[in-house]
């Protein structure tokens, strides 16, 4: 029913109307001869129009070897627009828009400006604001600013708390009803409010405070000087733009905060055998922390374990389970760096420290931030002591009793810190009872508390608050909400016990006086008492809600909540008016189901003939078998050590030229030079780290092998030459991914996708086809996590070609230089890259899935190694084993029709069960036998999964993609001997 | 009790039907790991906890099942039986099992599974139990 809908539109192009599936945005297109496409099975043909029902699509096309795969097919191209697509969703939050000049703005880097302020820093800045669906702060840079001129009317509206927002009236407000425009606000709205500011951005002074003669005295203080230890460091500080930092560097205020939170709750380890920098706290505490971390372009891990605590009490024995979170960063110099910036490094019970001096040279607005890592890890959370009032919030520290001079005077310095940004705090004093004779010796306690009174309270709150600790910061939020509007309630009864006594001075009447002032929060007896008795300033009104049914009624999270509306005042205004938007979520695609474990495979050719290696074949290929582990469970030769195998993620092959295992002439004649940028080891998780550390340098299972081939054709003389290849010429084929990294990378962003789909609203032809908008967090992760798992399988197959020159110069005792072994051409075949074409005479970029399908560039393509590039890309095609395999060259024409794609292979015809089934492994050994093929395998099952009988005739498939003029052939490769997993 | 089912080209499915959700997590782990060796030949002399979660049942059979490969990979144990419980715990689905087996041969596997997909998936309960159906990537 699928396939009777295909139109043939050329000598081997068909088309899949878009007219034949509702829901389909473009035409799908098949390439293949008329017994391809006799032989195409219905589901594959219904899974490529799949692919022209995704928001954006630009190109759904499918190679002649397609065959079903999940969701999308084998051999499937899609391509997705870059830009169309874009929905734009309302920016939250009334900070946005126009706004009268004085408004402040929040900033992401804990500061408030001024919105005219922003007038010549709005392209650098970054604001805070809320994800509404998430209920998430999150931070956004500003796609336009601009000011002017204008008369107009403006609206004040002044909320419960006394907070006034000042905005023109078509200005939207969030309220509980959704948005609404300023000037149509009613009192009964409530509105989305904020209440942490910042402190006022201040520019700091300029000065240098880490350089790289203190990173290096630091590196020599901690006698990391072994090896390369030093170079590395500096190495490593130089790529992130660490090494010297000067006051105004962006980072720095991150850093503060960092380095805040480490002196409460965390960890610096610089010893011979360690070097780590470890956090502790919540789960979504740490999340907020490796964001930070990320952005100074470190990779934390996180780390969550479910612990059983047994712990002895007067009681008996207690049992419980507590997940313990802590995040992770192995690296000397994040280490080191924090070292250098003053932050204490080991046991800090029992070591001297500071608060750092050039932290008491910054803007208030950056003492700030550090003081609001320490608090969020150390000070207590906003709590009342009965149902309105605050108990004084205090920072309680404990060292061992030798360093309690250091430890009051650190608490001294804080003090001083909170001084400077006008909080008071009483001096520290000794924690009464605290007195701990541990193993590690014996510790002291001091505090210092933070006077109580409301004013204090809010600016401690509002200006520092907590970092890293969502459940302080929303408590800090709503108190500061709560003491405001407790404030101007009390207010308001002290105003009017006073109006009431003139008023009975004045011979008015108590029942007139009474009648005159009741109401809300002024009841009669109130009022009443106010007259007759001589009480000072009033309380609370008893009825007045208590904090925590404030926070049940008024919480949003995150630190938002709800306010009511006291009044609005519509006033005239004439002057600037500012306008700014935020960056949103883009609305572009990724397909996650489309793409999954980067296989490719390697070509290397050999100086050999097929009469130099006949004689030892068999020799050959037992040694291959050894050199290169295959099979189930198979593990490397080589271990990789944490910090090793990201270094594979970021670099792929380049990590393996720099050990000396290929050469830089290898790595220049492979696509993206065996390295894609943007891989982010940081988003491949531990679980899919943890499967591909003994995994690099194996063949894996399944279609994957190893091959020695010949070349017995020559198509093009011309193009064969340009890729060195002859006649008889012994050629090295290896076909393999990423191995179980890549399927756990997949496994696990199928869910976070799946997840992403349903937030965002989206549907799919099919479960296993997930997508997300292209800007959205899940999807961007995901590109990150992809492009680190093709590097793997770039580095993966490269070291076994290395492996693969060892066998050749054990069998042939030569070294492999005098072989010739060297890299014709290295490519993946499963991947999602973006890329720019030529659609209707427009560039466009493009993201383009390629699902088992191999990229194939025309000549002049400058992503073409030099060597080749008058030719066309080299396209490697395995054939299936114990058949053909051939190299090709790409067109233009394939540039202009395919998104520059070509087939993979040969393309499954039959199950692999039903091909056990079928076939006998011993009768498939004999077979290829009888064929002059020497086969090795872990188990002869696996022969027979994976017969020639079971592939489509991999000759019909390269008739088809030759045919359309998306290919020529080069050479046809017949094997000689073969490796499977 | 499962089936496996032979439509698709390339991979392993297979139908699993049982009475609780316990039962329908330890007889898809059989299935998956049948597609890969024969679990006869299988000692049964090790064993090694399985945990997995999930917010619907869905996710539930989907992370236990991936679970499965990744013990398998990490800790070289090929998987002869199951026994495992689920909870309904902080809104969520928790799986504690136990798998026994032996340790990983090469040479007893058939065809290798590389992962579980979603492609056809469903877990649903049914008049008599639970039903799932689940395709791999062989």
């Amino acid at each position: 029913m699928w396939k009777e809908k295909l139109e043939r539109v050329g000598d081997v192009k068909w088309r899949f109307a878009k007219e034949n599936r509702e829901g389909m945005k473009i035409d799908a297109y098949l390439y293949g001869t008329k017994p391809i496409v006799d032989g195409v099975e219905e589901n594959a043909v219904q899974q490529l129009t799949n692919l022209a029902m995704l928001p954006g699509a630009v190109g759904a096309l499918a190679m002649p070897d397609i065959h079903t795969g999940y969701g999308v097919p084998i051999g499937g191209v899609g391509a997705y627009d870059y830009e169309e697509g874009i929905i734009s969703v309302g920016a939250v939050g009334f900070d946005i828009n126009c706004l009268h000049p004085n408004t402040k703005v929040y900033l992401a880097n804990g500061a408030w400006k001024r919105i005219k302020d922003l007038a010549n820093t709005w392209d650098e800045d970054e604001i805070r604001t809320l994800d509404k669906e998430k209920k998430k702060e999150t931070k956004s840079e500003l796609l336009y600013f601009f000011s002017k001129n204008d008369y107009r009317q403006i609206v004040r509206i002044v909320l419960e708390s006394g907070d006034e927002l000042l905005v023109t009236d078509d200005h939207p407000i969030l309220t509980t009803d959704g948005f609404i425009d300023a000037g149509k606000l009613g009192l009964d709205k409530r509105i989305l409010v904020n209440k942490i500011e910042g402190v006022e951005y201040e520019k700091p002074e300029k000065f240098l405070i880490v350089d790289e003669q203190r990173i290096i005295e630091k590196i020599r203080e901690f006698g990391l000087t072994g090896g390369n230890a030093e170079r590395q460091i500096l190495e490593h500080l130089r790529k992130r733009n660490l090494l010297n930092i000067e006051s105004t560097n962006k980072q720095v205020p991150i850093l503060a905060r960092i380095i805040g939170f480490i002196t409460g709750d965390g960890n610096i380890t610089i010893t011979q055998k360690t070097r780590e920098v470890s956090f502790y706290g919540k789960r979504e505490d740490l999340e907020e922390l490796k964001k930070d971390l990320e952005a100074l372009r470190f990779r934390p891990v996180l780390y969550s374990r479910d612990r059983h605590h047994k712990i002895e009490t007067v009681y008996g024995d207690v049992e419980f389970n507590a997940i313990e979170n802590s995040l992770h960063v192995q690296s000397s110099s994040l280490a080191i760096l924090l070292a250098a910036f003053g932050t204490p490094v080991g046991n800090k019970t029992k070591t001297e420290f500071h608060v750092p001096n050039w932290i008491m040279e910054m803007p208030n607005w950056i003492k700030a931030q550090y003081l609001a890592g320490l608090f969020g890890a150390e000070m207590s959370s906003p709590r009342t002591v009965n149902k309105f009032n605050f108990s004084e919030p205090t920072l309680n520290m404990s060292k061992s009793v030798e360093l309690e001079e250091n430890l009051i005077q650190y608490l001294e310095e804080v003090r001083s810190l909170l001084a400077d940004l006008g909080i008071t705090a009483s001096k520290p004093r000794k924690v009464e009872g605290y007195r701990y004779a541990g193993k590690s010796g014996e510790t002291i306690g001091y505090r210092i508390e933070v006077h109580g009174n409301p004013e204090n309270l809010i600016k401690l709150w509002s200006q520092v608050g907590f970092a890293y600790n969502k459940k302080k910061k929303e408590l800090a939020s709503l108190a500061i909400a709560y003491l405001k509007i407790k404030e101007r309630i009390k207010a308001r009864r002290a105003k009017a016990r006073e109006t009431a006594r003139e008023m009975y001075q004045n011979g008015v009447s108590p029942r007139q006086i009474v009648k005159e002032l009741s109401g809300e929060h002024l009841t009669e007896s109130f009022i009443k008492h106010s007259i007759w008795s001589d009480r000072g300033d009033p309380r609370i009104d008893p009825e007045f809600m208590s904090f925590q049914d404030f926070i049940e009624e008024r919480n949003l999270g995150d630190g938002y909540l709800w306010e009511k509306i006291e009044r609005i005042e519509i006033q005239e205004y004439s002057g600037e008016v500012y306008d700014l938007t935020t960056m949103e979520d883009t609305h572009n695609f990724l397909a996650n189901g489309v793409v999954v474990s980067n296989c490719g495979i390697y070509a290397l050719a050999t100086n050999l003939k097929e009469e130099d290696v006949r004689p030892r074949l068999k020799e050959l290929i037992n040694t291959l078998y050894e050199k290169v582990p295959a099979g189930v469970g198979s593990h490397s030769k080589l271990k990789l050590t944490n910090d090793e195998l990201d270094l594979v993620l970021e670099n792929g092959v380049d990590w393996l030229v720099e050990k000396g295992w290929l050469t830089k002439g290898d790595k220049e004649h492979m696509e993206e030079d065996g390295k894609i940028d943007g891989a982010d080891p940081s988003k491949v998780s531990a679980k899919a780290k943890k499967r591909g550390r003994p995994e690099l340098g194996t063949l894996g299972a399944g279609n994957h092998f190893l091959e020695i081939q010949v070349v017995d054709e020559v198509y093009d003389e011309g193009i064969a030459k340009a890729y060195g290849l002859f006649k008889d010429q012994v050629v090295i084929m290896i076909h393999s991914g990423s191995r179980g990294l890549g399927h756990q990378v997949a496994s696990d962003y199928l869910q976070t996708m799946n997840k992403a789909m349903k937030r965002y609203g989206l549907s799919t032809p099919d479960p296993q086809l997930v997508y997300a908008p292209a800007q959205s967090e899940e999807a961007q992760d995901y590109l990150a996590a992809m492009k680190a798992a093709a590097n793997f399988g770039f580095a993966n197959r490269a070291l076994m070609a290395s492996w693969a020159r060892n066998a050749f110069e054990k069998v042939f005792g030569q070294d492999w230089e005098s072989l010739g072994i060297r890299t014709v051409y290295q490519l993946c075949h499963n991947i999602l890259k973006l890329e720019e074409y030529e659609i209707d005479g427009e560039k466009r970029k493009l993201w383009i899935h390629r699902k088992g399908a191999t990229r194939s560039l025309g000549p002049g393509n400058k992503l073409i190694p030099k060597a080749y590039r008058r030719v066309g890309q080299p396209v490697l095609i395995a054939g299936s084993m114990g058949t053909s395999s051939y190299i090709l060259s790409g067109t233009e024409k394939s540039e202009e029709e395919t998104f520059g794609s070509s087939c993979h292979g040969a393309g499954r015809q039959m199950s692999r069960k039903k091909a056990i089934k079928e076939f006998w492994g011993d009768k498939i050994q004999k077979e290829l036998t009888s064929k002059g093929i020497v086969a090795r395998a872990t188990h002869s099952k696996v022969l027979a999964e994976e017969a020639p009988e079971a592939y489509k005739n991999v000759d019909l498939v390269i008739d088809s993609v030759v045919k359309a003029g998306i290919n020529k052939k080069v050479v046809r490769l017949k094997p000689l001997g073969v490796v499977k997993g | 009790m499962f089936e496996y089912l032979d439509e698709i080209t390339g991979d392993g499915e297979f139908i699993v039907r049982a009475k609780t959700l316990d039962e329908l997590l330890s007889e898809s782990g059989k299935a998956l790991v049948g597609l890969m060796y024969d679990t006869e030949k299988l000692s049964k002399n090790k064993r090694i906890e399985i945990e997995a979660r999930g917010e619907t049942p869905k996710e539930l059979v989907y992370n236990w099942l991936t679970e499965i490969l990744f013990l398998q990979d990490t800790e070289n144990f090929f998987f002869k039986e199951f026994n495992v419980k689920v909870k309904f715990e902080g809104g969520e689905y928790r799986a504690e099992g136990m798998g026994y087996g032996q340790d990983g041969d090469p040479s007893l596997v058939e065809s290798y599974v590389k992962a579980v997909t979603m492609h056809n998936f469903y877990v649903k309960e049914t008049k008599h139990g639970w039903e799932a159906r689940i395709v791999v990537d062989l």
